[in-house]
């Protein structure tokens, strides 16, 4: 399905600027190159054409006129994504959601927010922060991400730990078919009448349609948060301070404690925070640092903390701090959510796996990623959304060193294995994208990939929309000569 | 129907129909997946209808199928797969009734929500396959956000695998959430993985008198605008008024402080009285749906329900095991709440409510089209019955 400029009909595009203005249609190869690419910098081509419609009536319209020449799509939002899901692989159009950053209605009484798919994240907390109402899903990203984005991925966050993925926040879409047509699931219900169309949409990484409007839920605001750090170093002779923060983690979750946020992270990755303007006065003798927050009400939250802190100790912390002013626990969190910003101090590029493991296996599927990491000489720094298991064992590597590149990608493999076969997952958060597709039959035989084909085909009849991503577009017959999977599905094997 | 043709395939008996549309159906109960596989064998290659049903508690509530020739049973399909304590999950196979579920949950002291009605014969597959909400939905959310995986038969007697046993998995589609709420209308669910919680260690009810709905209509207010965090919020019919009866739970000195802060609202508060949990409307619910007269979540997970005509009493709950009474037919709305709340206060006294949806509003012809083709691409012979 490739196309290139070249195979665009001026015809076309003289109708979408029709349609949006000249500033919605992009053609020169200066601003399609900052298309080429999502966060996953490794990956790249050339969209033959980028469009930015204002809203749903254009986004229809402009996929309309598209479809007539077969030219296949990729949705896009702030290209945050790290697994090249945004980003297109034989030329076609780019949809970009940019422009459709309205907020179009936040209700405090029923607690929900109507918004364009192009709004970053952070900017719809700002628009109902008001009634005392947020918007859970935080992915690190959330001053750039949108909420698009967020819904094509099913992002997570820090905070999901307590008040899930986004899957759980959306009660309402607005989607622009492959035809140009609008299906409209806005009109927010508590339960869905009929299939869950919304459930099954968010996560398909945009190979099922293009969100334009999302109608989210709002969370009430928690009377108290308690923003809680412990210090853990290497003892000799004793568990590794990352060992010892896994383990506390995983007493936390046995022990039942409902703490909103449970993150970990590693020396590698305190020293690149320390050193750059997201410095949050982590301990830069910790081999892990481990924050915790709570929320609820004053007394469940001094509750927790008290438990929280009972356990760090019994893991042999060296030392814990409750954050004292808000500002304070803004800063952890700035070091948090900068961190994998902070790593380009480390290495010019940044390999973000984003495996799951059951949080039984937290420490010894930790300690495996450091020896792989060892193994191939590559520098590992690691921060994490412990609480859910959700380890992000990210390389510091230089693309420009060929063989350092060999290595990142053996060794984010044999993680990515490693983590299956240990009952865990490819993805937690950031999807399957374009990187992961190869790895996808570690997870899924033929027969569930082939399931899901057909459903991507009743949203896609002619695999027009984000081709190359999510799940392999191959006949059954091509995905059964994939590896066979980690895991077992009941009878087969 | 004759039994015959699957009399060699699996355990087959003739019940009632259950939509009382027809004679007795062949209810087929399938030990394992070979028989089932076997069974829709026969039911594709005879063009029959067939509806998957756990103890079948909840087809009182469904619209009926425009055709069915057999139900397909799981009860034969009832293991325990995998419990997790340490990592909050549970998978069990579709037949597994949700009290052994829950005990088992209880014992590694998590919680398995939401709280389910009739959960000593309701079963995982149908509680998933109904899109069970649960009484507990406000403090914890629906069911269908708790399903981490499922795997299904389809039609053709393939499996189909989805999500997995993590509390956190964005690999391939959600196809459990299209087949949770789906009535089996698209596959049959064969095992699931539920996220668990961890166990509540207190829970307190208060419960006042008032004149009428609008006045606990006000007082609900009041507990959203106080953002007491309560797990339910019920409203039952009286002779004379209304009883609104508010749970909280959580830890222990939580809820006690919960309380202290809900009898700080008003002097109505002040007077309530604590019900002890086993007297709560929510334990009869359990045990019995149609004592429970109505639910009002608290906001936003608000409910009204109106009144419906009385049903027979179903002979193949008798022979899955079920011992209902009488039930009602019912139907609820749940957005938008002021609507929600109007419903509520055109309710003068209802006389039996239960909490199922019965009826879909009109929608536009393009969703129903893509459910259609969903439908298709999954059942391409429709060899399911389809009651949504």
């Amino acid at each position: 399905m490739k196309t290139d400029l070249q195979a665009i009909p001026a015809g076309l595009v003289r109708e979408l600027v029709q349609l949006m203005g000249a500033d919605g249609v992009l053609i020169d190869n200066a601003r399609l190159s900052s298309y080429e690419s999502d966060a996953l910098a490794m990956f790249h081509e050339s969209a033959s054409l980028v469009i930015l419609p204002r809203d749903t009536a254009e986004a229809a319209a402009a996929m309309k006129a598209i479809a007539k020449l077969g030219l296949p799509v990729v949705a896009r939002g702030a290209g945050t994504g790290l697994t090249g899901g945004a980003r297109p692989i034989a030329g076609g159009v780019v949809v970009g959601t940019a422009r459709m950053r309205q907020v179009f209605e936040v209700n405090e009484t029923d607690r929900y927010a109507r918004v364009g798919a192009g709004l970053v994240n952070v900017r719809l907390t700002k628009a109902c922060s008001h009634h005392d109402l947020f918007y859970a899903p935080d992915p690190s990203s959330q001053r750039a991400c949108t909420i698009g984005g967020n819904v094509a991925n099913n992002s997570g966050g820090p905070h999901g730990f307590k008040y899930g993925s986004t899957t759980r926040h959306i009660l309402g879409l607005k989607i622009v078919t492959h035809a140009g047509e609008i299906l409209d699931l806005s009109e927010p219900t508590l339960d869905p009448e009929g299939l869950d169309l919304i459930g099954l949409f968010v996560g398909s990484e945009g190979t099922f349609g293009l969100a334009t409007e999302v109608t989210v839920k709002l969370t009430e605001s928690p009377a108290a948060t308690e923003t809680l750090q412990a210090v853990f170093d290497d003892q000799v002779d004793g568990p590794t301070g990352l060992d010892r923060a896994c383990d506390a983690v995983t007493d936390m979750i046995a022990e039942g404690l409902e703490a909103s946020a449970i993150e970990i992270l590693d020396a590698l990755t305190i020293k690149a925070v320390e050193d750059s303007v997201y410095a949050a006065g982590y301990s830069r003798r910790a081999s892990a640092v481990l924050l915790v927050e709570v929320d609820g009400s004053a007394r469940e939250v001094r509750g927790i903390a008290d438990d929280v802190l009972t356990i760090l100790e019994r893991h042999g912390a060296i030392e814990t701090r409750r954050a004292a002013t808000e500002t304070e626990r803004a800063k952890l969190w700035a070091g948090r959510k900068g961190a994998f910003g902070a790593m380009g101090r480390v290495a010019p590029d940044l390999y973000v796996a984003d495996a799951v493991v059951p949080r039984t296996k937290l420490r010894e599927m930790v300690q495996l990623t450091v020896e792989i990491c060892a193994r191939y000489e590559l520098r590992l720094a690691t921060v994490f959304h412990a609480g859910d298991g959700n380890l992000h064992p990210n390389i510091c590597y230089d693309r420009r060193d060929a063989d350092e590149t060999r290595r990142v990608m053996a060794a984010g493999e044999e993680i990515l294995k490693a983590c299956v076969a240990a009952g865990g997952s490819l993805t937690g958060e950031h999807g399957i994208g374009l990187e992961k597709l190869p790895e996808i039959g570690l997870l899924f035989d033929a027969d569930d990939l082939c399931t899901m084909g057909r459903v991507r085909r009743v949203w896609d009849p002619d695999l027009r929309l984000n081709p190359g991503k999510a799940i392999p577009l191959n006949a059954c017959v091509e995905i059964q000569a994939m590896r066979k999977p980690l895991i077992s599905n009941g009878e087969r094997h | 129907m004759p039994l015959e043709r699957f009399a060699s395939v699996c355990h087959t008996t003739h019940v009632a129909h259950p939509f009382h549309s027809g004679a007795d159906l062949p209810l087929l109960t399938p030990a394992n997946e070979r028989e089932l596989r076997e069974v829709l064998r026969c039911v594709a290659r005879d063009g029959l209808v067939a509806l998957p049903v756990g103890s079948a508690t909840k087809l009182p509530f469904a619209a009926a199928p425009a055709r069915l020739d057999v139900l397909i049973s799981t009860h034969a399909m009832r293991q325990v797969i995998a419990f997790e304590p340490g990592d909050g999950t549970l998978t069990a196979q579709a037949g597994s009734r949700l009290s052994t579920l829950a005990e088992l949950a209880q014992s590694g002291s998590r919680d398995l929500v939401p709280r389910f009605a009739q959960s000593t014969h309701a079963t995982l597959g149908g509680a998933i396959a109904t899109g069970e909400m649960g009484s507990d939905r406000l403090r914890r959310g629906a069911l269908r956000e708790h399903v981490l995986g499922l795997r299904v038969m389809l039609a053709d007697g393939t499996t189909s695998r989805s999500g997995g046993r993590l509390v956190k998995n964005v690999a391939g589609y959600d196809l459990h959430r299209l087949h949770t709420g789906a009535w089996g209308g698209i596959g049959l669910i064969l095992e699931a993985t539920l996220r668990l919680f961890p166990q509540t260690r207190a829970r307190q009810t208060l419960s006042m008198r008032l004149e009428d709905a609008q006045a606990a209509y006000s007082v609900v207010r009041e507990l959203q605008v106080a953002r007491l965090g309560a797990e339910r919020v019920w409203v039952t019919w009286l002779d004379h008024g209304v009883a609104l009866h508010v749970t909280l739970a959580g830890r222990p000195d939580v809820v006690a402080s919960q309380i202290e802060s809900v009898r700080a609202l008003s002097q109505d508060w002040q007077d309530a009285t604590q019900v002890p949990e086993s007297a709560t409307p929510h334990v009869a619910w359990q045990a019995l749906p149609s004592q429970a007269l109505a639910l009002l979540e608290c906001l936003p997970a608000f409910q009204a329900q109106a009144p419906g005509t009385q049903l027979e009493w179903d002979p193949l709950l008798a022979q899955l095991g079920a011992t209902l009474p009488q039930l009602p037919e019912a139907r609820f709305s749940a957005f938008p709440i002021d609507s929600a709340l109007r419903d509520l206060r055109a309710i003068q006294r209802p006389a039996k409510v239960l909490l199922w949806p019965r009826e879909r509003r009109a929608e536009s012809s393009a969703r129903i089209a893509l459910e259609h083709q969903l439908e298709h691409a999954l059942d391409p012979k429709r060899i399911w019955a389809k009651l949504v």
